[in-house]
């Protein structure tokens, strides 16, 4: 477990600092045909799916503070979107504060399958887009996260919606 | 004049091939010595397919570039001895974890229109390991495995 962190935390710091070079400007990356660095050239995406992983933590908030039996399928999820958030130069301070979740545990759980699932497809969608190569696999990483979620929570539905769970 | 794929793709693309070659002999080795029909055998032959696909895809895409694909070694070193459905989940976890950060790597290098391929194989391998007792991760690829 320890190891895991460790390397974890080098994973990250790797790409926080592939990051705050989006944020800051010109740095030794790559130059676009245009000569300007592509860094600048994805700020606007970047600020897109700052957000978009904002809401998607946000949502997952939700359901666990509406279904707090839950935490033990959602907290290592959360945790991951925390560290998206992160390593897209956002706080999970700021994240948007969502009041409502689906009362019934099953349908939360199902609402959290299909944020996973669109959120997923959606950061392919943007790593096709985005101009620097870098911050491209950053959102394949976050992509391939976003789909083991899923399957994860899709298995949880099945569970509970057979009544194998509690 | 049609300008050839820079070098360091056909490079990433080239490792990632080498990666699928190893991963075909893997569920290869992982089907023939798992209990026939079990679920672990039909989870190894459904990796066997689907990593063929990938390798062919990825001979084309080579090709197609002008590069010679590189070829699959005769045989290769699987580090655990597989005696059952427990070891055939670590070498198998083992092969999603190594395409996994060569996508990533071909992702980094490719042009934006050329990395769908490698994102969608790429997700492939970060769910495919969740069915191998996997854990999932904040960031698949990219952390060491």
């Amino acid at each position: 477990m320890l190891r895991t962190t460790t390397m974890m935390a080098g994973a990250v710091a790797l790409t926080l600092t592939g990051c705050s070079s989006i944020e800051s400007g010109p740095g030794p990356s790559e130059e676009t045909p245009s000569g300007r660095p592509a860094e600048n050239l994805d700020e606007p995406l970047l600020r897109a799916v700052r957000a978009d992983q904002q809401r998607v933590l946000a949502i997952c908030l939700a359901v666990l503070r509406s279904h707090p039996r839950l935490a033990e399928d959602l907290e290592p999820v959360i945790s991951h979107h925390r560290l998206h958030v992160r390593t897209l130069g956002g706080t999970t301070a700021d994240t948007p504060r969502r009041r409502t979740a689906p009362r019934k545990p099953v349908a939360a759980v199902a609402l959290l399958v299909e944020t996973e699932s669109t959120a997923a497809a959606d950061r392919a969608k943007d790593a096709m887009e985005a101009v620097s190569g870098d911050f491209a696999r950053v959102l394949g990483a976050i992509s391939a996260s976003q789909a083991q979620h899923a399957v994860l929570l899709r298995a949880v539905v099945a569970a509970r919606g057979n009544g194998a769970a509690p | 004049m049609t300008l050839l794929p820079a070098a360091s793709y056909v490079a990433t693309l080239q490792d990632a091939l080498a990666a699928e070659h190893a991963s075909v002999y893997a569920y290869g080795a992982l089907a023939g010595r798992l209990a026939t029909s079990s679920p672990a055998q039909e989870r190894a032959a459904d990796g066997y397919r689907e990593h063929l696909e990938r390798r062919d895809a990825l001979i084309a895409q080579v090709a197609g570039s002008g590069a010679v694909p590189t070829p699959a070694e005769p045989a290769y070193a699987i580090p655990v001895r597989i005696t059952g459905p427990s070891s055939a989940a670590r070498v198998a976890r083992q092969v999603e974890d190594r395409c996994a950060v060569h996508y990533a790597a071909v992702v980094a290098v490719a042009e934006a229109k050329q990395r769908a391929f490698a994102l969608d194989a790429w997700t492939d391998c970060a769910t495919r390991l969740l069915g191998w007792d996997g854990r999932a991760t904040a960031l698949p690829g990219l952390e060491q495995p």
